[in-house]
Parts: C-alpha cells; sequence; structure tokens
C-alpha cells in the first residue's frame, strides 16, 4: 500500500526528538506517518516496528439480541490506510467478518458511513485515524435507532426530505417550450452551499433539538434542502413552501444551536440556511 | 391472556398482530392463510423466546414488523414466504 511505504521511506530519520514537543495533532491534520516503536502490551508486528491503536466498536446484533457492547480490535498502523473506514474494513477482513457498516464510494461524496467517531459525527472515509496511543471509539450516529451494529434506520430522515418536495415545480411552462429554463450565474451562486449536501444525516443526528424531537422537527439537512428550493430562482412555488414549513414543529424547533454546522463533513452550515428561511418567513 | 392491565409495549405489539390480520383479509383465501400461519408462528415463538424486560429487541422487532406491515399493505404484494436457516459452522 502506497502509505506504507511512504511510512517507511520518512522514518528512517529518527524523529523521537520530536515526540514530546509535538501538541496533540487535530484529527484532520494527523500523519501517521512516523516511525515510532510502540511498548505496545501485546507486542507488535512479526519483528519490525509496528504501530498498535485500539479501536473500540459499538457492537449489537439483533439475531443474539443482549446489551450492546463497545468491543475492543486492535489495528496495526503501519499496515492500513489512514481513514477510519481504512480499519473498519481491515478489521472485518483480517479479525472480524461479523461486524457491519454502511459504506460505498470511499472519497466522501455518498454520505454511506456517516457514523460518530471520538464524539463527533462524520464520514469514516474521511476521517483521519487519529494518531496516538489514545483508543478510538467508534458508535453509530447518536439517537438513531440501531439496526445492527453500526448500521441505523433512516428511514424517519428521507421521509422528511421527501416531505418539503425536494423537486423544481413550476406553475407556468418554461419560457422556451421543450428547453432548459433558464438562470442566471448569480442566481445560480445562491445555491451554493446547498447543493451539495450529500444527506449523510452527520448533521441532524448532531442537532440536540432533533434528538428530543425527531419526528415532529425537520432537522438541519431537510431545513438546508428547503432553504435550497426556496432560494431557487426556477422555482415558482416559494410562498406554498414556506408556507409547508412555518409550523412550530417543524422549523421553530431551531434554537440555533449551531451542532450542526460543526459535524457537516462538507463544510456546509445548515445553520445558516435554516435562519435564512426564519427570516423569509417574517 | 387475561393480564391485569396491558403495558404500551404489549399494547403495541397486539396492534400490529390485529394489522397483519387485517391485511390479510385483503389478499385471496389461500395466501390469507399462509400469511396468518407464518405471522401467528412468528409471533408465539417470539413471545416465548424474548425476555420481556428486553425493551430494545423488542422494539427493533416492532419496527421490523411495521415495515413489512406497510409493504404487505400494497396492492401489489400477493403473499408473505418465510423460508428457515440453521446457522452452520465451518
Amino acid at each position: 500500500m502506497a502509505s506504507g511505504l511512504i511510512g517507511r521511506l520518512v522514518g528512517t530519520k529518527p524523529s523521537r526528538l520530536t515526540t514530546a514537543a509535538r501538541l496533540m495533532p487535530a484529527r484532520w491534520t494527523s500523519t501517521g506517518a512516523e516511525a515510532e516503536t510502540k511498548a505496545s502490551s501485546g507486542g507488535g508486528g512479526a519483528g519490525k516496528d509496528s504501530k498498535l491503536k485500539t479501536f473500540q466498536i459499538y457492537r449489537w446484533n439483533p439475531d443474539n439480541p443482549g446489551k450492546p457492547e463497545l468491543q475492543d480490535y486492535q489495528i496495526d498502523l503501519k499496515d492500513c490506510g489512514p481513514m477510519v473506514l481504512d480499519a473498519l474494513i481491515k478489521i472485518k477482513n483480517e479479525m472480524d467478518p461479523s461486524l457491519t457498516f454502511r459504506r460505498s464510494c470511499r472519497e466522501g461524496i455518498c454520505g454511506s458511513c456517516a457514523m460518530n467517531i471520538d464524539g463527533c459525527n462524520g464520514l469514516a472515509c474521511l476521517t483521519k485515524i487519529q494518531d496516538g496511543a489514545s483508543e478510538t471509539t467508534i458508535t453509530p450516529l447518536p439517537h438513531m435507532f440501531v439496526i445492527k451494529d453500526l448500521v441505523v434506520d433512516m428511514t424517519n430522515f428521507y421521509n422528511q426530505y421527501k416531505s418539503i418536495e425536494p423537486w423544481l415545480k413550476r406553475k407556468t411552462p418554461p419560457s422556451v417550450p421543450g428547453k432548459e429554463i433558464l438562470q442566471s450565474k448569480k442566481d445560480r451562486a445562491k445555491l451554493d452551499g446547498m447543493y451539495e449536501c450529500i444527506l449523510c444525516a452527520c448533521c441532524s443526528t448532531s442537532c440536540p433539538s432533533y434528538w428530543w424531537n425527531p419526528e415532529s422537527y425537520l432537522g438541519p439537512a431537510a431545513l438546508l434542502h428547503a432553504n435550497r428550493w426556496i432560494s431557487d430562482s426556477r422555482d415558482e412555488y416559494t410562498k406554498e413552501r414556506l408556507e409547508a414549513i412555518d409550523d412550530e414543529f417543524k422549523l421553530y424547533r431551531c434554537h440555533t444551536i449551531l451542532n450542526c454546522a460543526r459535524a457537516c463533513p462538507k463544510g456546509l452550515n445548515p445553520g445558516k440556511q435554516i435562519t435564512h428561511i426564519k427570516q423569509l418567513q417574517r | 391472556m387475561g393480564a391485569a392491565k396491558l403495558s404500551g409495549m404489549q399494547k403495541q405489539v397486539l396492534s400490529l398482530y390485529r394489522g397483519f390480520l387485517r391485511a390479510a383479509r385483503s389478499k385471496p383465501t389461500e395466501d390469507r392463510k399462509r400469511i396468518e400461519s407464518i405471522v401467528s408462528t412468528e409471533f408465539r415463538h417470539n413471545s416465548k423466546e424474548v425476555d420481556r424486560k428486553n425493551f430494545q429487541y423488542i422494539e427493533y422487532l416492532l419496527r421490523l414488523g411495521t415495515k413489512q406491515l406497510d409493504q404487505l399493505k400494497s396492492p401489489d404484494i400477493v403473499s408473505l414466504s418465510s423460508v428457515k436457516v440453521v446457522a452452520s459452522k465451518t
């Protein structure tokens, strides 16, 4: 694997001098390419430097139902790609095939691998494994019903997205029949920051307001998409869309906690879009 | 049967069972019998095997059952069938 090779090349220089002085790297900038030998109780790999990291992963099996538990797995980071998803796949391949999780694109565009890593919601394929001796805890998205291990029930989330009618609705036919409905660059720029949403549910499941009212409050993701269609200059049902969500529970459960903006793996700000909707409602 | 007062969860289970029987009524006769027999074996088996206090598992089964019932209610669906899987140690 390319990362393993690079690690080996860099590691020929002794980098232990900097270990003490180095601050605990932030998740987004951890490199994972040093050649430290860790004194681990279980011993390293066969005679070579190995960097073991423990992953505590939430397990619950509906076929043998008991209490959900955190199971420990040790992974040699030298032999593994840099992202949490690489570690999960390695565990599933080599150590425990019964570990269940969703994944698809491995590049942060599909939104399947959304889970809670060390307390923060994010995509497993975009979250680097944090370097260091500390254990990484991986649990499913919070306050969602668990189907198995890290797989959660997203039907409520998808139904809420469906309920805002996320498609173009027009009353008049297009100005040139059979051709596209034209939109200026400025109007298209209004949609930036909303169209990139991949419906991973990281934002909605990080919102405490959504935890307490998942059925009645639409959640940041659905409201972000509602704003996307409200702001679309080609859509002619703006008034009806605003009225549909002008509800004590659907929109106004948002108390600008702004956990959503922190959690979004694509860097979007659903809180800002919700504020925009609230301003339009006045 | 004949318990003092049914808890909320017990009522949910019973209403799910009733829902299945009602959905079965709208299907052709032979399939109706098959649906009723599969559903009643499943419910009776779970009522014996599952611990009354294991709320998480019961809620999981209720959600699963509600989804299956929604699918069954659709007019395109004709019948249920079930397959017994025996876990083998390889």
